[in-house]
């Protein structure tokens, strides 16, 4: 007890000689990047979509009448190896859809388990509508691809086979296709369904409350959206097919979301459409799938999508140059900056590293409570996601620390090595010609 | 060279003595003939009818005089179902080494099996035939086995029982009975499996034409693609679409696809409806049988088990010797009744089929027929738990006991029960006619009144 007072003690004795122009000089990363663009511009964003809000609702309610009234086939497709379990849940869950005019489309990406004798056998049953099997497995893009063969419908709704819809799901994902004609992707608001699994899982719904509800629900609005996530997004089948389906991943689903933003078409987020998918429970898988995830963004966003940065290119659009543009700053070169920041604090003041830190977390945790607080009024299963709260101390670990030092390691993995093309989530075969043809 | 009976036998290179059997062979003629005479019978005529006509007075399995004897038909006759692939070889030359050959083998057998040919086992009943048929393939090391047969409803047969049954010499509906009867006793055994079958679930036939249909809508009229997956660009699509000319480019991204395996390759062949459109990779079945023409889907088809049996050495010491006749009880005495099991059999296949094409539950009638009235009394003490005792009636000399069968279970209770207390009562001769219903009853009495 004697140790805790006398740390509070030098503490504040430590904090009454600190300075202004120290204070910047310990927490410039916070102050010029962290507050501004994560918590100032969200705030912004959202206080004026409560003004907005009435005049919204009556839009949307307007653009569902117009929904039932057209009524149009819906494809949702999920691609997927070694699923075959999955797909009965999925298909069950689908059965509770209030929109029903839909059809389910399997594709089974060359499984080395009984998936394709499960899904032949909920095919016979009326589970599923369609059934694909590969022989050989081409990946996740071809297996989409797949889906898209023969397919009348006039929306596709992508999901991984794991995941699982809410009730109204489908009906309020397609929904914004009635806004505005210019609407021609949707991303769905997804959810952990595990998120009580572990210490692992309840930091990633933490963190999918926030940067998938909350930060995309602004991108949205702000017109930057730049990802429809794989797990659950919906798309027009006309555009789609003419963009030839999806290319060869990893970031399949980004760069999707980028090549629909390039035609000129507008693409949106509907929290309100909610999925739950599984997460991994271990750290050391999630470093994985992180790994993988940011790779992708080099890989996109700048080898393969670079001409958005440039002005004189044909497809130069400025809301997807500041889309881009907030992807790589935020996601890849700042956390260079980071570990430059952190070098430089550490070693000008190595004897005050521990106040600091503590320091740091005091000035964040308004920010990060009043966050957390705005994810409660946007949830509709508050009550539930409320357990989370006690996790906020946690965040400076997870996301500043964790998750910032596996975007480094990405970045320097993809840039100097281009090891996504080595990744086992695709096949060789499709990677190799990826790489080859610098894709 | 004519013997002492004015027969035609021929002296072979290796001494083996051969009946040639001509066109004017009449067996009438030769009264006196000597079973020592002669090894083996060669049927020279090229006419099948003729021969089969020969064969039934001078077959080696009823006619003492010939039991057992190698026979070799004439490789040129026609019009001869079923005996050709019974016959030891097709020959007409009785110097023809494999002639030679067989016949030693066979004689060589003969000896040591040491089989000898009793009066009484001559008789022309269901079981005396098998029995017969049994040495008989003993003899050539061997089993009647069921081969492909285009004429054969089942599309397997056995030849030899089929020539018999031809001639109603031989009931061919009781063999599965017998055959489980002897696999029951071990004489025979379950080797493997020749075939599995599938038989029209309404008329029992074969012959059945398969075809893929649309899941969907149940069209024919299907086509299958191949699609091919280009690797760059994930694209995948039927390989029509990536036909230019004699290329292959590929419709996405336009680049030339050279090496399979390499740019590309064939994951999948998917089926397109023609009449709604549908796609698919697997298509449905369905099988119509040429002979009711009626349709079924491809789980609804009985699928039968063709067996490859083996005698077991129990088997072959109680056939060699004949004690496996003579411990049955359970023989039909009239050619063309049934045995107890045989008629077990037999309302168990017909209540099966009669199941299949109906609803559970739905009322069997069996006919049984007493050989005394005492006995018929006694059947009347038949009261199982499948069998309603109200439905059991009397009309002369037959019983009508209705059956209903919910299950297999059921059927195989009732089998065991109903086999256990013919025993009991020591009744031994019935006969199972058919299943009938009650407006069918009256033609079928008068059917069984003429039969018996």
């Amino acid at each position: 007890m004697d140790i805790i007072l006398e740390f509070i003690d030098y503490f504040l004795n430590w904090l009454s000689t600190l300075t202004f122009k120290r204070i910047f000089a310990m927490y410039w990363y916070i102050f010029l990047f962290t507050i501004p663009r994560f918590y100032v511009i969200e705030w912004y964003v959202l206080l004026m979509r409560i003004f907005s809000a009435g005049r919204r609702k009556r839009e949307e309610q307007a653009a569902l009448d117009r929904l039932y009234l057209e009524f149009p086939l819906v494809s949702i497709i999920a691609p997927g190896k070694n699923e075959g379990e999955n797909i009965y849940k999925l298909a069950i869950s689908l059965r509770e859809q209030t929109y029903t005019n839909y059809e389910i489309v399997i594709v089974d990406d060359g499984s080395d388990d009984y998936s394709s004798v499960i899904c032949a056998d909920l095919l016979k049953n009326g589970y599923i509508d369609r059934f694909y099997s590969l022989d050989f497995r081409g990946g996740k893009a071809s297996a989409a691809n797949m889906a898209l063969y023969n397919n009348n419908a006039k929306y596709v709704v992508h999901l991984d086979a794991d995941s699982s819809l809410d009730r109204n799901a489908i009906e309020q994902i397609i929904m914004p296709f009635y806004l505005s004609d210019k609407i021609k992707a949707v991303g769905g608001n997804v959810k952990v369904r595990n998120g009580r699994d572990s210490l692992c899982t309840s930091l990633q719904e933490l963190e999918y409350l926030e940067t998938i509800m909350i930060s995309r629900t602004v991108n949205s609005h702000l017109g930057v959206l730049r990802i429809i996530s794989g797990a659950f997004g919906a798309f027009d089948m006309q555009v789609l097919k003419s963009l030839g389906g999806w290319d060869i991943g990893p970031g399949l689903d980004g760069d999707i979301t980028q090549k629909i933003r390039k035609l000129g078409w507008d693409v949106i987020f509907n929290h309100k459409s909610i999925c739950l998918t599984s997460v991994p429970v271990k750290f050391s898988v999630l470093f994985k799938q992180r790994l993988r995830w940011s790779k992708s963004l080099v890989r996109f966003r700048v080898r393969k999508h670079n001409d958005i940065f440039n002005f004189r290119s044909a497809n130069f659009k400025f809301s997807n140059f500041i889309a881009n543009l907030d992807n790589v700053l935020y996601n890849f070169v700042f956390d260079y900056v980071w570990i430059y920041y952190v070098i430089t604090v550490a070693t000008n003041n190595m004897n005050q590293i521990f106040m600091i830190i503590v320091l740091g977390m005091i000035v964040m945790t308004p920010f990060r409570i009043t966050s957390f607080l705005i994810c409660q009024s946007f949830s509709e299963r508050a009550k539930s996601e409320s357990y989370l709260f006690r996790l906020i101390p946690l965040q400076y670990f997870y996301s500043g620390v964790f998750l910032r030092i596996n975007r480094v390691i990405a970045g320097i993995l993809e840039l100097f090595f281009f090891s996504s093309y080595k990744d086992p989530w695709n096949p060789t075969k499709s990677s190799f010609q990826a790489r080859a043809n610098k894709l | 060279m004519k013997s002492e009976n004015n027969l035609d036998i021929v002296t072979n290179a290796k001494g083996q003595r051969i009946l040639l059997i001509d066109e004017n062979f009449q067996i009438l003629e030769h009264y006196n003939i000597k079973y020592d005479e002669f090894d083996a019978m060669m049927f020279l005529s090229e006419n099948g009818g003729l021969v089969a006509t020969q064969f039934l007075h001078l077959n080696p399995l009823t006619q003492k005089l010939f039991y057992l004897k190698p026979f070799f038909i004439n490789p040129k006759v026609v019009n001869l179902p079923f005996l050709k692939e019974a016959s030891d070889g097709l020959s007409n030359d009785s110097n023809e080494p494999i002639v030679m050959s067989k016949i030693q083998e066979i004689l060589e057998r003969i000896k040591e099996l040491n089989i000898e040919i009793k009066d009484e086992e001559l008789k022309r009943d269901e079981k005396t035939i098998l029995v017969s048929i049994f040495r008989f393939f003993l003899s050539r090391d061997g089993i009647p086995t069921p081969v492909l047969k285009k004429c054969s409803t089942l599309g397997y047969t056995i030849p030899i029982y089929e020539f018999y049954s031809a001639y109603q010499l031989f009931p061919f509906q009781s063999i599965n009975a017998i055959y489980r009867e002897y696999i029951g006793n071990k004489y025979i055994e379950y080797i493997d499996a020749i075939d599995i079958v599938q038989y029209c679930k309404y008329c029992n036939h074969s012959h059945i034409i398969y075809t893929e249909i649309c899941p969907k809508c149940g069209s024919f009229k299907i086509t299958l693609q191949n699609m091919l997956h280009h690797f760059v660009c994930a694209n995948i699509t039927v390989e029509a679409s990536y036909m230019v000319k004699d290329h292959l480019i590929c419709p996405k991204c336009k680049k030339e696809l050279h090496h399979i395996g390499v740019d590309y390759d064939r994951p999948a062949s998917i089926y397109k409806c023609d009449d709604c459109n549908a796609s698919f990779t697997q298509a449905n079945m369905r099988g119509t049988c040429v002979t009711c023409r009626k349709v079924s889907s491809l789980n609804e088809l009985r699928r039968v088990t063709i067996p490859y049996l083996k005698f077991t050495s129990l088997g072959v010491k109680e056939i060699s010797q004949w004690s496996i006749y003579e411990s049955d009880g359970d023989v039909a005495v009239c050619a063309g009744f049934l045995s107890l099991n045989s008629f077990v059999e037999h309302i168990t296949k017909m209540t099966q089929i009669h199941n299949l094409s109906s609803n559970n539950n739905e009322l069997t009638t069996i006919r049984v027929k007493g050989i005394s009235l005492s006995e018929v009394e006694a059947v009347s003490l038949f009261i199982f738990n499948n069998i309603i005792n109200s439905q059991c009636t009397f009309k002369d000399d037959y019983i009508y006991i209705a059956l209903i069968y919910s299950d297999e279970n059921s059927i195989q209770n009732y089998s065991k029960l109903l086999d256990d207390k013919m025993k009991k009562m020591k009744l031994n001769e019935y006969v199972g006619v058919d299943y009938v219903n009650y407006t069918e009853m009256i033609s079928v009495k008068n059917y069984l009144r003429k039969l018996f």
